[in-house]
């Protein structure tokens, strides 16, 4: 009986780091926010229950249209992700010999020792007008004039997209390199032609690794605030910026508590939605991460 | 080549070679190969491994192109076919069945490949189920089928796409010892049964011996010898296939002048065997001797001396009890040589202990000799 209790007691002790920050700093903020998205103020220093907030959002098409902006920005910045990393993955996983294989891996996590703002400035180097491309480009006499490449929509998924490659590439990895290549080689003996082998063998292998990597990097696109703002200039219509304004220039807690919930509760929808329609479960997917 | 048999031979491998460059040295997988398979046979490869049997089986398959020679599958050339048009299937060493499908849908792969209608393909997938003893059994998962179940639906999708010719990768590897025995007897059968051509490729050379129309016995790259178990196991043509093929006593020693129509061999001081030989031996030439346990005669008192042309005396040094192979290491010659005796079946020596007496007799047609 005795050692049960040390038993549990010890339990709860190593669990507690792990509780701790998870309710003081994920769900105790969140109760928080919520509240403050439900609540309106009616008089100085006095609030009451309100969905105020929630109906603003829907009122004023700014905001909904910023919404499925960022919404649609974001998946596609997810599936060209996937269709950039799934090559790469293929020749680190299977193609790569022992010795350049790490030396790859290194390539691709290199730049990432570098902090998202530097990365961010970089390529704002290489698109503004004065930069090295539009320069380059008006110098081989491609363009009448240097042009702009930077603050347009394009600039926003480049930018998005190099900075969750990675995020995208080791899942794809992990899931490519447990491929039995006796299984391609199987199908390929019993007459399948190669895009057979693609569709049949090879993405359904990878599909908790493509599931992982597709969810990381729609919710880290979605949440992302530099990138847009930094590449996309101040018409970058990204919805981490209305947040932001909401509680830092307009000091409107409320309604940035509920912009914070409506994008979380996308998050969640679509991602739910991915998995129901690729059939995986969130747990098997968690597994292979 | 083309003989009037050509279309009776399934499999023709015409002095194919395969060489790959590692670290800037050349290694030769496969030397100047010739073999053929007539049709419906049952034949194995066998060597140790790194022989390369494995490289052979996918220069057939498709997966390697050899750099020399022909190979001719039903008479037709393969020369630049792909694996995917080649009328032979493979057996993978580790099955490679496709686990995200279910056992109906892995058994109707390749049809499904050749635009085969679905009842059609529903059908023929249940027609071979059943021919492999497995009735019934298409929409289970992978995961939940046994060794040898997984084993026999691997065969069955091959199987079922009619090939000419079926590969077998040392399929039965990874099985335990009772189930590895048991699929031995079980795939005799079945080809027998179905009549395709079966190449089997195998280190264990039981396997080999137990299933095989006929054997070829590989060794670095090239084919020792091609024949049946028997003529393997009773009339070796090479050293390498004597010590391969079956459990032998291996002997060193020096040929010496013939007495009679026998060679005899010097295997220690003053000490001397008759032996057989295919080859021609020149006095004092080096020589291997192969000597089978179970055809030495063991006893003892004196074995009848007319009845053998060598005899000798030696001392039990182990048993090594083992059911029906049940043998004993005898020392002779003052412990400077050691032979492996089997013991008779019906029991007659059970009770023999270390440190006995024993005499030993061996004809000359059983001591084998070869050119070291």
């Amino acid at each position: 009986m005795m050692m049960t209790k040390q038993k549990s007691l010890l339990l709860w002790l190593l669990l507690a780091p792990a509780l701790i920050w998870l309710s003081l700093l994920i769900i105790l903020p969140h109760l928080e926010m919520l509240i403050l998205s439900l609540r309106t103020r009616i008089a100085p220093q006095e609030y009451a229950f309100s969905l105020k907030q929630y109906a603003t959002f829907f009122d004023e098409p700014l905001y909904w249209h910023t919404f499925l902006r960022t919404a649609i920005l974001s998946l596609s910045a997810t599936a060209i992700s996937l269709i950039l990393a799934f090559p790469v993955a293929w020749y680190i996983a299977k193609i790569a010999n022992g010795k350049s294989k790490p030396l790859l891996l290194a390539m691709v996590l290199l730049p990432f020792w570098v902090s998202e703002m530097v990365r961010t400035l970089g390529w704002m180097i290489l698109l503004r007008g004065n930069g090295v491309i539009p320069q380059l480009l008006f110098h081989l006499g491609l363009t009448s004039e240097p042009i702009e490449l930077l603050y347009n929509d394009a600039a926003i998924l480049l930018g998005l997209v190099y900075s969750s490659l990675l995020f995208m590439l080791i899942p794809l990895i992990n899931a490519l390199e447990t491929l039995d290549d006796s299984l391609i080689e199987a199908a390929y003996d019993l007459g399948a032609r190669p895009s057979n082998i693609v569709r049949q063998i090879i993405i359904p292998h990878a599909a908790p690794g493509i599931a992982a990597g597709t969810i990381m990097v729609f919710m880290l696109t979605l949440g992302n605030y530099l990138t847009p703002v930094l590449l996309g200039g101040k018409n970058s219509m990204w919805f981490t910026e209305q947040i932001y304004t909401q509680f830092i220039t307009r000091f409107n807690w409320e309604q940035g508590a509920a912009f914070a919930f409506l994008l979380l509760g996308l998050s969640t929808f679509l991602v739910w939605c991915g998995l129901k329609l690729s059939r995986q479960s969130f747990t098997h997917v968690m597994r292979r991460t | 080549m083309h003989t009037a048999t050509s279309d009776l031979i399934d499999l023709d491998i015409q002095g194919v070679s395969k060489r790959y460059q590692l670290n800037g040295q050349t290694f030769t997988a496969v030397e100047s190969l010739s073999l053929q398979i007539p049709k419906g046979q049952f034949c194995s490869i066998l060597g140790p491994s790194g022989c390369g049997k494995t490289t052979l089986l996918r220069m057939v398959a498709g997966f390697i192109e050899p750099d020399e020679g022909e190979i001719l599958v039903g008479g037709k050339s393969m020369r630049s076919v792909p694996p995917n048009q080649r009328p032979v299937n493979m057996v993978f060493q580790h099955l490679a069945l496709f686990p995200m499908m279910s056992v109906g849908e892995n058994v109707g792969y390749g049809l499904a490949r050749r635009k085969v209608k679905k009842a059609e393909i529903q059908h023929k997938v249940q027609d071979m189920l059943r021919r492999v003893g497995l009735p019934g059994i298409e929409d289970k998962r992978i995961e939940q089928l046994s060794g040898g179940q997984k084993q026999r639906v691997a065969i069955a999708r091959s199987l079922v796409l009619e090939p000419t010719l079926l590969l077998l990768d040392e399929p039965l590897g990874a099985l335990d010892l009772k189930l590895r025995e048991h699929m031995k007897v079980e795939l005799k059968q079945l080809q027998a049964q179905i009549g395709t051509t079966f190449l089997y490729i195998t280190h264990d050379q039981s396997e080999a011996l137990v299933m095989s129309d006929m054997v070829a016995v590989m060794n670095h790259g090239k084919c020792e010898q091609i024949g049946t178990p028997q003529d393997l196991y009773y009339r070796p043509q090479t050293s390498f296939v004597a010590g391969f093929v079956g459990n032998a006593n291996k002997l060193t020693a020096r040929a010496l002048p013939g007495m009679t129509n026998l060679i005899s061999a010097e295997i220690a001081d003053n000490a001397s065997l008759f032996c057989g030989s295919q080859h021609a031996l020149r006095n004092g030439q080096e020589l291997n001797l192969y000597i089978r346990p179970e055809s030495i005669a063991i006893s003892r008192q004196p074995l009848p001396a007319e009845a053998y042309a060598n005899h000798l005396r030696g001392q039990v040094n182990s048993i090594l009890f083992d059911g029906a192979n049940s043998s004993v290491l005898v020392s002779l010659h003052n412990n400077t040589l050691s032979l492996q005796v089997s013991l008779p079946q019906n029991g007659q020596l059970k009770d023999l202990q270390a440190g006995d007496e024993v005499h030993l007799a061996i004809s000359a047609e059983h001591v084998q000799a070869f050119p070291a």
